[in-house]
C-alpha cells in the first residue's frame, strides 16, 4: 500500500512467506512501488532467518539504506501477523533520511545515545525533522541513552520509536543495518522533510488510588513505595488474586494489566511495565531505572481503554499534521497491549488505528519498549502506543 | 510540586552530584536531574568559564545569549524549535561563581519548584566545592611534603564537607520520612552547631501571634551559654537575628559592651560569654521567617566561607522543613475537619468514590450518616466554645466504635459519617448501634453534664453504584430515623423516599393549614372521679386535611415539631383555647370554674418568649391564670434540666400549674416530682388499661395516687374506657378523670352543647336541690 503527495511517498509492504530470503524481496517489491526511495526499515519476525531476510530485502533495495530490527508481531495495513516480513519505504524529493547504527549499547547507553543522534546532524536544513530510535529491547540503559540522544539533538527534534523484540522467548533481539544483522545495538533513523510529522502517545491506563513515592529503588528494583514493602503495597492496594503473592507466572499475568505509572510536571504520563516480583525482597522489577522520590501510581485498565488509547493515539499523531493529510503512519505498539487484548482485540485495536485515517499506509511492529519524546526531556516508555503520522 | 516530593528529589539529586567522579559529570548529571525533575526543555549551567547545556543542538548552544540571560536574570528565552520559554536563573554558592538555569515550554516555574531550584543549585555548589577541595588535594599531595600540613587541613576540610554532605542528607531524610517537626529542626541546630564546632546554635522564628518578637524554637549546645537566652525576644533586642533578617543575608556579629546594647544589659542574644556570632536567615514560602544562628564564646572566631556556605545549607533546611510542614498542614486542613481531626466531606467522598469505582471488589459498602439530636440547644444556652468541645468528644466517640480501617468524618454542624468497607446491613445496623449507645452518655461540659442522641441513617452500596446516590439514601435513611424520636437507626430501603415524599408534601400542606388557620383544637372533658362534675378540658390539636380527611395528632405533632412548627402550632392553640373556654364560660351561665389543659412541647419550652406568649394569651382572653394547665412530658424535662426548672418556676409565677403528662412512662419520674414545680401528676393511659386484668397495673396506679397525695399533688387518670376502670381508681382515690367514658374529644361546637347540658343538669339538679330543702 502507498500514498504520495508528489513529492514524498509512504509505503509499507508484507510478506508471509515461509522462505526468508523470498519474504524479504517480495515484502521489499511492495514497498518498493514509486521513484526515489529513501530507506527501507524492516520489521521482522526472529522466526525467520534474518540474514536470508535482508539479503532478500538489499536486492531490492539495491543501495538503498537499509535498517530494521526483530519484532513480537508486525504491523502492516491493518494486519497483525507473527512470522512475516513488514518493509517500510520512504521516498520522494520532499524528504530526505538518514540512518546510523550504535552498537555495544549496552554498557554505554549514553554515548551510543549521542552517535545515533549525529543522523539528524546532516538534516539540519530541512523545516521539520523527526528521529526514529530503535534499540535492543533486551539491552539497559534505554532513558541514558534518549539522555544522550537528547543532549545533541536538543529540543527542536522529537525521538519516536520501539524496542527492538524477539517471539517472547526473551533471548535476543535483532538489529539490521545494511546488511548485517546485530544485537546490543541500536538504529537511529534521521528524517527531514518539508511537511509536518504528527505523534500520538496513549496508553489507556487508569490511576488506581493516590499517588505514591518511591521511597527506595536498587537497580531496576523498587523495593519500597510510601516507606512500604513495594510489591506488598502493590498486591494489596490493587486487590491481586491469592495466585498472584507467590507464583510468578499468575503475578506476571496480573502485572501486565496493572503496570505502574508516572506523571511528569507538564501532565505527560510514562508507564512501566513490572516484569517480576522479587518475592524475596518483596520488590517490584521494572525494565528500567526510576528516581528516588518520583511520583507513581497503580493502574489498571481494559480491554475497552486500551483500544480506546489505540484510536486516540492514531487521532492525536494525524491532528498533529495540522491540514495536511497523511501519507503513512508507523506504529510502535507494546507487546503487553498485544497479550491483554488477545487476537480478536488485536483486531480491534488496527481498526481503531486506521479509523483515523482510512486507507493510510501503516506499518509498525510489537516492542520491548516504546519511545516518544515531545515535550519536556522525557520520552521513554511501557505499555503505551506510539503512533507517527508523516504527511 | 508537593514539598515532600521536593524533598525525596532533592536527596536524590544529592546522591547524583555528590557521586560523580569529577566536575563536568557532576554539572552535566544535575542538569539533566533537574531538567527531568522539572519536565524542562532547556537547562544550562554556568560555571566560571564552563558552560554546559542540554536542549540546544549540541553545536548552537548560544553562550553568550545564555551569559547575558544568567547575569540580566531573563524570565524568558528562546529554544530553537519550540520558541519562547519560561526561564529560571538561581545563583551558584561559595567558591563556585555561576548560574544553574531551566527552561521550559509548557509553564513558568511555581514557588515550591523555584525552591526546589535553589535547593538543587546549593547542593550542586557543595558537590563541586568538595571536587575542588578533592582536586587541590591530589595536587598538593604530588607537591612536596613540606606541605603535609597544608594537605592535612585540606583532608580536614573534605571530611567536614563528607560530614556535612551525610548531615545534610541524614535531614532531608527526616524531612520526607515527616519526622516531627521539632525533632528536624533540633536536628538541623545541633549539625549546625557541630560542622561549624562552635558553642552554641540557636532557631529563632518570629512570632506569628506578635510579629514584633522572636521565639527560640531549637537550640543546641554549652548549656551554661545558652541559660541566659530568652525563649521570647523584642526583634529591637535580637541584634543578630535581625541583622539576617532584614538583610537577607548571612550576617556575622560581635559582643558589644554592654553599655552600647540597643536594649540595655541583656537586651542581646550574644550574652552569658557569648562573642561572636553569624546568622542565616530562614524562610517558609520564600518569606523571611526567622534566623538561624551559631555562636561562640570565643573572641578570636573568625567566620570563613566555607562556614558561611555551611550555615546557609543548614539555613536551607530549615526552611525546606518550614514549608514542607506548612504545605502537609494545608493538606491536612483542606481533607480534615479543623474541630474534630476527622475527614472532611470531600476526603469522604474521594474516599467513598474509591471503595464504589473498585473493580475488584463485589463486597457491600456500609454508609452512615449520624445527626445528633439537641446539639442546638447546647450551643445555644450553653455558648459556641461548649458546643465545640461536645463535638470533639462525639467525634471521638464515634471512631472508638468504628474498625481501625474505617473513616469517620464531620460534614459540618452536627452532622458526622462514617464509612465502612466491607460491610453489610446487619453489621452496618450492629455498628449504629455502638454509636449511639457510645454517643448517648452523658458528657461533663463546663461542670454541666450534658445528654445529647443521635439517629443514624444506614445506606449498603455495591461498587458501581453511584456516589451521589449512596449518599442520598443515608440521608433519606436518617430522616427516617429522626422520625422515630431519638437514638434510632434505620437502613435505607427504596420505599423510603416514597415515605419522605410523602411526609415533604405533608409539611407543605401542614404550612398551608396554618397560614389559612385550617387546624382547629378539640376539648376532652376532664372529669372529677368523686362526684363525676366537669372539672375542665384538655385542649388537643386537630387538622383536617383536605383529601385525607381528620389527621390524628401522632401524625403531624411529630413532624411539626422535627420541622419547628410546633411553635407556631403551640401558640395558636394555647390562645385559642384560653380564649373558648373564657368565652364559654362567659356564655353559658351556672358553669362551674373550668379549667383548661394546654400540652407544651420540648421547643416552646426551650424559648423564653414563651413566658410572654402564655401571659399575653391569659391577659387577653381574660381566663383566670389559674384555671391554665400547661401540661409536659416527663422525657421533655431530661433535656435541660437546670434551665427547664427555671422556666417552670416563671411559669407558675404567673399564677398558671403545671401537670406532669403520661406520668410512669420516664425512668426518672421521683425525681422529676422532686425536683420540678408540679401540681397535676396525669397517670399514663398504660398504666389505666391494665387495671382489670393486671394486678402489678392496678398496685401502680393505687401507688402513683398515693405518693401525689403524699406530695400534695392532684392526680388525673388518662384513657378510661369503662366502668371497672372507673371504679378502681375511684377505690384508689384517684381524683379526676378524663378517657372516652366519659367523652371523646369534642370539636368546639359540640363541646359547647356538652357545656349547655351539663350547665342544664346543673341548674334542673340545683333546682331539685333547693326545692328538697
Amino acid at each position: 500500500m502507498i500514498r504520495t503527495t508528489g513529492s514524498r511517498w509512504f509505503s509499507a509492504g508484507a510478506s508471509v512467506h515461509r522462505d526468508s530470503l523470498h519474504a524479504g524481496v517480495e515484502a521489499t517489491e511492495q514497498a518498493f512501488s514509486a521513484p526515489d526511495p529513501k530507506i527501507a526499515i524492516v520489521f521482522c519476525s526472529d522466526r525467520h532467518d534474518t540474514a536470508a531476510v535482508l539479503a532478500g530485502v538489499n536486492r531490492v533495495a539495491s543501495g538503498i539504506p537499509v535498517v530494521g530490527v526483530t519484532t513480537a508481531g508486525e504491523i502492516a495495513n491493518g494486519t497483525v501477523t507473527d512470522g512475516s516480513v513488514v518493509v517500510t519505504a520512504i521516498g520522494g524529493s520532499g524528504l530526505d533520511v538518514v540512518a546510523r547504527l550504535a552498537t555495544d549499547i549496552r554498557g554505554r547507553p549514553r554515548e551510543a545515545g549521542i552517535e545515533l543522534a549525529s543522523c539528524v546532524d546532516p538534516l539540519a536544513a530541512w523545516e521539520h525533522r523527526v528521529m526514529v530510535v530503535l534499540p535492543d529491547g533486551l539491552a539497559t540503559g534505554h532513558r541514558d541513552l534518549l539522555r544522550g540522544a537528547y543532549s545533541r539533538l536538543g529540543a527542536a527534534v522529537p525521538m519516536v520509536g520501539g524496542c527492538a523484540a524477539d517471539s517472547l522467548r526473551l533471548w535476543r533481539t535483532q538489529q539490521f543495518y545494511g546488511g548485517e544483522v546485530f544485537t546490543d545495538a541500536a538504529v537511529g533513523i534521521g528524517i527531514g522533510s518539508s511537511a509536518p510529522f504528527g505523534i500520538g502517545v496513549c496508553h489507556g491506563w487508569h490511576q488506581v488510588g493516590e499517588f505514591l513515592t518511591i521511597t527506595k529503588m536498587v537497580g531496576y528494583a523498587v523495593t519500597s513505595i510510601n516507606d512500604e514493602p513495594a510489591l506488598d503495597l502493590y498486591l494489596r492496594s490493587l486487590d491481586a488474586p491469592k495466585g498472584a503473592y507467590e507464583d510468578q507466572e499468575a503475578f506476571l499475568n496480573f502485572a501486565i494489566r496493572h503496570p505502574l505509572g508516572l506523571s511528569h510536571s507538564s501532565g505527560g504520563q510514562e508507564m512501566r511495565f513490572i516484569a517480576r516480583a522479587d518475592f524475596d525482597e518483596r520488590a517490584l522489577v521494572l525494565v528500567a531505572d526510576l528516581q528516588y522520590g518520583t511520583q507513581v501510581w497503580f493502574s489498571s485498565g481494559s480491554r475497552e481503554t486500551i483500544l480506546d488509547a489505540a484510536g486516540d493515539a492514531s487521532r492525536l499523531a494525524v491532528e498533529g499534521l495540522g491540514d495536511r493529510e497523511p501519507i503513512g503512519l508507523m506504529a510502535f505498539d507494546c507487546v503487553s497491549r498485544k497479550h491483554v487484548l488477545g487476537p480478536e482485540g488485536v483486531e480491534q485495536e488496527m481498526l481503531r488505528i486506521t479509523d483515523a485515517t482510512p486507507g493510510t499506509p501503516i506499518s509498525g511492529f510489537y516492542t520491548f519498549g516504546e519511545i516518544a519524546r515531545t515535550k519536556g526531556v522525557n520520552g521513554y516508555h511501557n505499555q503505551t502506543l506510539v503512533v507517527l503520522a508523516m504527511s | 510540586m508537593h514539598g515532600s516530593q521536593a524533598i525525596k528529589h532533592l536527596a536524590e539529586f544529592l546522591a547524583v552530584t555528590s557521586g560523580s567522579p569529577d566536575e563536568a559529570t557532576a554539572i552535566r548529571a544535575a542538569i539533566e536531574f533537574a531538567a527531568e525533575i522539572l519536565d524542562a526543555e532547556m537547562g544550562t549551567v554556568i560555571c566560571e568559564e564552563t558552560v554546559v547545556s542540554l536542549g540546544y543542538p549540541h553545536d548552537q548552544v548560544p553562550v553568550e545569549a545564555l551569559r547575558t540571560a544568567a547575569r540580566d536574570r531573563w524570565t524568558t528565552i528562546p529554544v530553537p524549535g519550540i520558541g519562547e520559554c519560561h526561564l529560571i536563573v538561581l545563583p551558584l554558592h561559595g567558591r563556585i561563581s555561576g548560574s544553574m538555569m531551566l527552561a521550559r515550554s509548557w509553564a513558568g516555574f511555581s514557588s515550591d519548584e523555584a525552591n526546589l531550584i535553589r535547593a538543587m543549585a546549593r547542593v550542586l555548589s557543595l558537590a563541586l566545592d568538595i571536587m575542588r577541595t578533592v582536586e587541590a588535594e591530589r595536587t598538593l599531595r604530588e607537591r612536596s611534603e613540606h606541605q603535609a600540613t597544608e594537605n592535612s587541613r585540606l583532608i580536614r576540610s573534605l571530611k567536614e564537607r563528607q560530614r556535612l554532605v551525610d548531615a545534610l542528607s541524614t535531614i532531608e531524610r527526616a524531612i520526607s520520612r515527616r519526622a516531627p517537626l521539632q525533632q528536624i529542626l533540633d536536628a538541623i541546630t545541633s549539625g549546625a552547631r557541630q560542622l561549624l564546632d562552635d558553642d552554641v546554635a540557636m532557631l529563632r522564628l518570629i512570632d506569628s501571634d506578635s510579629p514584633g518578637h522572636l521565639l527560640l524554637v531549637s537550640s543546641d549546645g554549652d548549656p551554661e551559654l545558652l541559660g541566659e537566652q530568652l525563649w521570647r525576644l523584642p526583634m529591637a533586642e535580637a541584634d543578630v537575628s535581625r541583622l539576617a533578617i532584614e538583610c537577607g543575608t548571612i550576617a556575622v556579629a560581635t559582643a558589644a559592651t554592654p553599655e552600647r546594647r540597643v536594649g540595655g544589659p541583656g537586651g542581646s542574644e550574644l550574652v552569658g560569654g557569648l562573642r561572636r556570632a553569624i546568622s542565616a536567615p530562614v524562610r517558609e514560602d520564600s518569606v523571611i521567617v526567622g534566623s538561624l544562628i551559631v555562636a561562640s564564646a570565643d573572641r578570636s572566631r573568625e567566620y570563613q566561607e566555607s562556614d558561611r556556605q555551611t550555615l546557609s545549607a543548614f539555613a536551607e533546611h530549615v526552611s525546606l522543613a518550614l514549608t514542607d510542614a506548612k504545605t502537609v498542614q494545608a493538606m491536612h486542613e483542606a481533607f480534615h475537619d479543623r474541630l474534630t481531626g476527622l475527614a472532611s466531606r470531600a476526603l469522604f467522598t474521594n474516599r467513598l468514590e474509591d471503595l464504589l469505582s473498585s473493580s475488584r471488589s463485589t463486597s457491600p459498602i456500609g454508609l452512615l450518616f449520624v445527626d445528633l439530636n439537641r446539639f442546638k440547644v447546647v450551643n445555644d444556652t450553653l455558648g459556641h466554645a461548649a458546643g465545640d468541645q461536645l463535638l470533639v468528644e462525639v467525634g471521638e466517640r464515634i471512631v472508638g466504635a468504628l474498625r481501625s480501617g474505617d473513616t469517620a468524618a464531620r460534614f459540618g454542624g452536627d452532622e458526622f459519617a462514617a464509612l465502612l468497607a466491607h460491610m453489610d446491613a446487619e453489621g452496618a445496623a450492629s455498628v449504629a448501634d455502638r454509636l449511639i449507645e457510645a454517643i448517648r452518655k452523658p458528657y461533663t461540659i463546663n461542670g454541666k453534664q450534658i445528654f445529647v442522641n443521635a439517629s443514624v441513617g444506614i445506606a449498603i452500596g455495591y461498587p458501581g453504584q453511584s456516589t451521589d446516590e449512596l449518599l442520598r439514601n443515608a440521608d433519606v435513611a436518617m430522616y427516617h430515623a429522626k422520625r422515630y424520636g431519638d437514638g434510632h437507626r434505620e437502613v435505607f430501603h427504596p420505599e423510603m423516599h416514597e415515605e419522605l415524599l410523602e411526609r415533604m408534601q405533608m409539611e407543605a400542606d401542614l404550612r398551608q393549614a396554618i397560614d389559612q388557620q385550617d387546624l382547629m383544637v378539640h376539648y376532652q372533658p376532664i372529669v372529677s372521679l368523686t362526684t363525676g362534675g366537669l372539672k375542665g378540658f384538655e385542649a388537643l390539636a386537630r387538622w383536617l386535611r383536605p383529601g385525607h380527611g381528620m389527621v390524628p395528632p401522632s401524625d403531624f405533632i411529630p413532624l411539626s415539631e422535627e420541622t419547628g412548627l410546633i411553635l407556631p402550632i403551640g401558640r395558636w392553640i394555647l390562645n385559642e383555647a384560653c380564649h373558648q373556654v373564657s368565652n364559654w364560660q362567659k356564655d353559658i351561665p351556672g358553669l362551674p370554674a373550668l379549667t383548661i389543659s394546654v400540652n407544651l412541647s420540648a421547643r416552646q419550652l426551650q424559648r423564653p418568649d414563651l413566658i410572654e406568649e402564655v401571659r399575653i394569651a391569659l391577659a387577653s382572653s381574660g381566663l383566670p391564670a389559674d384555671r391554665l394547665v400547661l401540661e409536659i412530658t416527663e422525657s421533655l424535662l431530661h433535656q435541660d434540666v437546670d434551665e427547664a426548672i427555671s422556666r417552670l418556676h416563671e411559669l407558675k409565677a404567673l399564677g398558671v400549674r403545671i401537670a406532669i403528662d403520661d406520668f410512669g412512662t420516664g425512668y426518672s419520674s421521683l425525681s422529676c416530682l422532686h425536683r420540678f414545680p408540679v401540681d397535676i401528676m396525669k397517670i399514663d393511659k398504660s398504666f389505666i388499661h391494665g387495671l382489670v386484668n393486671d394486678p402489678k397495673a392496678l398496685t401502680f396506679a393505687r401507688t402513683i395516687v398515693r405518693l401525689g397525695a403524699m406530695l400534695n399533688l392532684t392526680t388525673i387518670a388518662e384513657g378510661i374506657e369503662d366502668g371497672v376502670q372507673l371504679d378502681r381508681l375511684r377505690e384508689a382515690r384517684c381524683d379526676f378523670g378524663q378517657g372516652y367514658y366519659f367523652a371523646r374529644p369534642l370539636a368546639a361546637d359540640q363541646a359547647r352543647t356538652y357545656l349547655l347540658d351539663i350547665a342544664h343538669q346543673l341548674s334542673v339538679a340545683a333546682g331539685v336541690s333547693a326545692a328538697t330543702t
